[in-house]
């Protein structure tokens, strides 16, 4: 195992300011991993090799000249592949983009980069982020480090699988519903779903409008931090993202462990299907924060019984229209020869370029938005996802954090939900709510199910306070010693 | 069996950028697709961002036509596809419209009549299908996405027009309101208004028959002609026992008839939903306090100001206010203001050389007046020099031709060039005079009699003598003179 390998993104950043560590060594070491890795992990759908090194070369004639280098210098993420770079492809582990290059460059990309971190390559995911277990991509799943027999989550699992297998110092996965948090959970990483509006979506190939969040995946909770820090902040390009002054409940610069209050929703510890295991896992680590000094509490969240099926309609239907776009006409994948009509030309190419699970979800959400079932159907979502979001409001005011398992499982096997749509879709069942409700969730690895596969700790806080709960993550790992910051065995010697 | 006409009329609202980019409205005769960005192109991953001076224009549209306004609106997506729609849906506005139910006063056949407004609400236009270029057919289609992304108001009436000339005034007086706000150049010949009505006929008094909806017209006449064909093609469907069907046509200008493009069960299910990536246009009364406060005078006021103000008959105002090349007006504003200080005067013969005079020649020579180069300082220039030199109506005319003829001469210069000198001295006009008491004897009995109008003749008889070049106060006076015993 090669040092530099080992070094979380802070650490990589101060050695790459002080100048005992090159850009390039950087580069040569997460390249020469990926080489090895790659074949077995299949985390990358594009490696940006050239662009990594010819910005790497750039830093190091910038820190020969005394020129300051940013917060993120050297620090090799790998970003997922529904984040946009000017001139390079995106695909969104879709055919229909099959060709198409991107016309500009991502907010959060821009940020990341006007902090020196060096963009390794894009990585795999669920087609246009459907799914939780990559296996949508339409280039083939990725493999867990921890046993890759098994999936690594998604959508983001392309990402998770680079930060545990070290073929990343840290990425940027997205979430719409769960998709950094449980693939975080599957592979033992630290993965955030920022408070919706804290990190710009400009730039993110947009799924779920009034969901989507980009987040960061990381090996620890300072980095992650770090990186939340980098790509978050009011971006004028995206009328959705929250001016300072918005944000209601700003995170607290102090974090004591003592005297805060922990609430443990009683409806989530009741879920059906989940494996008694991570209950136990999850009980487990509530016992090392209580004894930590946290006040643990049991609280209801009635209304995240419905947060599955309320999603499954707004997601939906938001893509339905998101997605149109996506036609054969101006860019990607265009059906020739059988086209014939413009009709037939959209058929074709929409039916040839995109996968099942996203067709799925678009002729849902076509229907939910159709004239006489709207009310029915989207208006009722509406409704409950206002009742969702209300029973969080009504827990943090007695409450700081809200914790659970982030999902109900350790990481399954590949194919062995692919064909039962709706057990793969109760994966994100503890991540969800998060979702709808537009506040903060982390996960963080709380332990090792029998099997030796990572399980994830889910810690929620209110909207805005996506700092704090990165300060709890954080506070897990030190009362830990940070034994669950771990490589995967079988890809420890490469 | 009574018609009942409502109208749905896009404008292309006056702003510098698009509706959510700041790309440029400057579209007509630009090469294609050079005015776009990765916004208006609908490229993934973009996001929209509200231009305010759109919603500024429609809020004092919303105000100009006594809407409410409201105090939050928001946005929806609607959502079908077509090749000229970037994203494969449309942001418009569904529920919650930025300005709701208003009136506007339109002037049709010497009456104020009312019209109520349903609604007013933004929206992005989209792109334009090119099958041709020139005179040559393509073997393809191609996109131009330059007016992707351009501010459009769509303005939805009540079924309140009872005739096509009902609601051809209308949009006279629509139009006028929308270029006197600033807020659109409705200029119909490069898109800037479109209108779509819909129009039924009913036996009963009461009740609105079955509507037929007729898209996409493009001059006040062609929603003339086709509410005309229309109505009788429904009176006569109707007469016959038929049942009208809720449909949407075209008109075709060729054929001088509408045309089936599709029926209720083929129309689109636009599938609306509130557009998530735009929060909602909350406006306070200091926003609209502050933009009612800058709304210019609009044409109600005009004709009141005119007829009151400047002595304009009712007809005159009208013509000058809502005059189809909106310049007239301007033109008109300003030599009045150049031209003096004596208002009515001066407004009055304004207003007789530009609709008299002015546009006629306009019209013979193809020109509008800003290609004419007729500004208001030469025209002004021509006003006093005619008052002040008393020309004749012929010599006066003659004169505004030359100016016509030549953009860059002024007044002053023209009379100059023409090389006419008055004849205002008594060595010059007494003579004739005399000569003229001589051969009209009648007219001067007429005169001493008490008839005033009876020195028309001699009058006329000197001008002719003088082809014209006798100074008329000049001359007046000295006849005057010469009959006064």
């Amino acid at each position: 195992m090669d040092s530099i390998l080992d070094l979380s993104a802070v650490q990589t950043a101060g050695k790459v300011k002080a100048g005992q560590l090159r850009p390039l060594e950087i580069l040569d070491a997460y390249y020469g991993r990926i080489e090895k890795l790659e074949p077995k992990i299949k985390a990358y759908l594009l490696l940006l090799k050239d662009r990594a090194y010819g910005r790497a070369r750039e830093m190091e004639a910038r820190l020969k000249s005394g020129r300051p280098l940013g917060r993120l210098a050297g620090v090799a993420v790998a970003v997922k592949d529904n984040m946009v770079l000017e001139d390079y492809p995106t695909t969104c582990g879709s055919k229909i983009l099959e060709g198409y290059v991107s016309t500009y460059t991502a907010t959060a990309l821009e940020r990341l980069e006007n902090e020196d971190a060096l963009i390794l390559g894009k990585t795999n995911l669920d087609e246009f982020a459907m799914g939780s277990s990559t296996e949508n991509s339409a280039f083939g799943p990725s493999r867990n480090p921890w046993d890759t027999s098994r999936v690594p989550g998604g959508s983001s699992g392309g990402s998770a699988a680079a930060v545990a297998a070290r073929m990343a110092c840290a990425a940027l996965g997205s979430e719409t519903g769960g998709s950094v948090r449980q693939p975080a959970s599957f592979c033992g990483v630290v993965g955030l779903k920022p408070t919706y509006g804290r990190v710009s979506r400009y730039g993110l190939v947009a799924f779920g409008s009034s969901l989507d969040q980009i987040g960061p995946l990381a090996r620890t909770a300072e980095d992650a931090a770090l990186i939340f820090d980098v790509i978050s902040g009011h971006d004028p390009k995206d009328s959705t993202s929250l001016v300072p002054s918005k944000i209601q409940h700003p995170s607290s610069s102090t974090q004591h462990l003592s005297g805060i209050k922990v609430g443990l929703p009683k409806e989530y510890f009741s879920v059906e299907g989940a494996d008694p295991e991570v209950f136990r896992v999850t009980e487990e680590a509530v016992k090392v924060l209580a004894a930590g000094g946290a006040k643990i509490e049991e609280v209801s969240l009635p209304h995240s019984r419905f947060a599955l099926p309320t999603y499954y309609i707004v997601a939906p239907s938001e893509a339905s229209a998101n997605l149109a776009r996506f036609d054969g006409v101006r860019y990607g994948l265009r059906a020739g020869g059988q086209a014939g009509s413009l009709l037939g030309l959209y058929k074709a190419s929409r039916t040839q370029g995109l996968g099942h699970e996203v067709q799925r979800r678009i002729l849902i959400g076509t229907f939910a938005l159709s004239h006489g079932y709207y009310d029915a159907y989207y208006g009722r979502a509406q409704q409950a996802r206002a009742l969702i979001a209300r029973d969080f409001e009504e827990v943090f005011k007695n409450v700081d954090f809200v914790v659970s398992p982030t999902a109900p499982t350790a990481a399954f096997k590949l194919g062995e939900k692919t064909q039962d749509p709706v057990s793969m879709y109760l994966s994100d069942i503890f991540t969800i709510p998060v979702n709808l409700a537009g506040i903060a969730g982390a996960s963080v690895c709380c332990g090792f199910s029998k099997d030796n596969l990572p399980l994830g700790l889910q810690i929620v806080g209110p909207a805005g306070r996506d700092e704090d709960v990165l300060g709890l993550a954080a506070h897990w790992e030190r009362l830990t010693r940070g034994q669950y910051i771990q490589i995967p065995q079988g890809v420890k010697n490469g | 069996m009574k018609p009942a006409i409502g109208l749905e009329i896009h404008v292309q609202l006056n702003t510098k950028s698009k509706l959510f980019c700041s790309c440029s409205t400057e579209v007509f005769g630009v090469a294609p697709n050079s005015r776009t960005c990765p916004v208006c192109n609908g490229d993934p991953g973009v996001l929209p961002v509200t231009n305010k001076a759109a919603v500024e224009r429609l809020i004092q549209m919303g105000l100009a036509l006594n809407c409410t306004i409201a105090e939050r609106s928001i946005f929806a997506r609607k959502n079908y596809f077509y090749p000229d729609l970037p994203k494969n849906y449309q942001i418009s506005q569904y529920e919650e419209p930025l300005a709701g139910k208003g009136r506007l006063d339109y002037y049709s056949g010497g009456r104020v009549n009312q019209a109520r407004i349903h609604r007013v609400h933004l929206e992005e236009d989209a792109g334009k299908l090119l099958h041709a270029i020139g005179s040559q057919t393509l073997d393809c289609t191609l996109v131009d996405f330059n007016r992707a992304g351009i501010p459009l108001a769509e303005t939805v009436t009540e079924p309140d027009f009872l005739t096509s000339a009902q609601a051809s005034d209308f949009l006279v007086t629509l139009r006028a309101t929308l270029r006197a706000l600033g807020a659109s150049n409705c200029d119909m010949e490069k898109g800037e208004m479109r209108v779509d009505v819909n129009v039924s006929v009913s036996a009963d008094e009461k009740t609105l028959g079955t509507k037929v909806e007729i898209k996409n017209l493009n001059s006040f006449k062609s929603v003339r002609d086709a509410l005309e064909y229309e109505i009788t093609r429904q009176r006569e469907a109707v007469a016959r026992g038929e049942k009208i069907v809720q449909e949407t046509r075209l008109w075709d200008v060729k054929k001088a008839q509408t045309v089936l493009m599709r029926t209720k069960e083929g129309a689109s299910d636009y599938r609306y939903f509130a557009e998530p990536d735009l929060p909602a246009i909350c406006v306070d009364e200091a926003w609209i306090s502050e933009l009612k406060k800058n709304l210019p005078p609009l044409p109600t006021q005009k004709m009141e100001q005119y007829q009151n103000q400047l002595g304009l008959g009712p007809n005159e105002a009208q013509a000058l206010v809502f005059h189809e090349d909106a310049e007239v007006a301007r033109l008109f504003d300003e030599t009045v203001k150049l031209a003096g200080a004596n208002g009515n005067a001066v407004g009055k013969i304004a207003a007789n050389w530009i609709l008299n005079d002015l546009l006629g020649q306009l019209k013979t020579r193809g020109l509008t007046v800003a290609k004419s180069g007729m500004s208001a300082s030469r025209l002004a220039g021509f006003i006093k020099l005619t008052e002040e030199g008393g020309l004749t109506s012929r010599l006066a005319k003659d004169l505004l031709n030359k100016m016509l003829d030549d953009p860059a001469l002024e007044a002053a210069a023209a009379f100059k060039e023409s090389g006419v000198q008055l004849l205002s001295g008594d060595d010059a006009l007494l003579p004739l005079i005399k000569k003229a008491i001589q051969a009209n004897p009648k007219a001067v009995s007429e005169y001493k009699a008490g008839k005033e109008k009876a020195i028309q003749s001699l009058i006329g008889f000197v001008m002719r003598e003088t082809r014209g070049q006798a100074h008329p106060q000049k001359l007046q006076e000295l006849l005057k003179k010469e009959l006064t015993p």
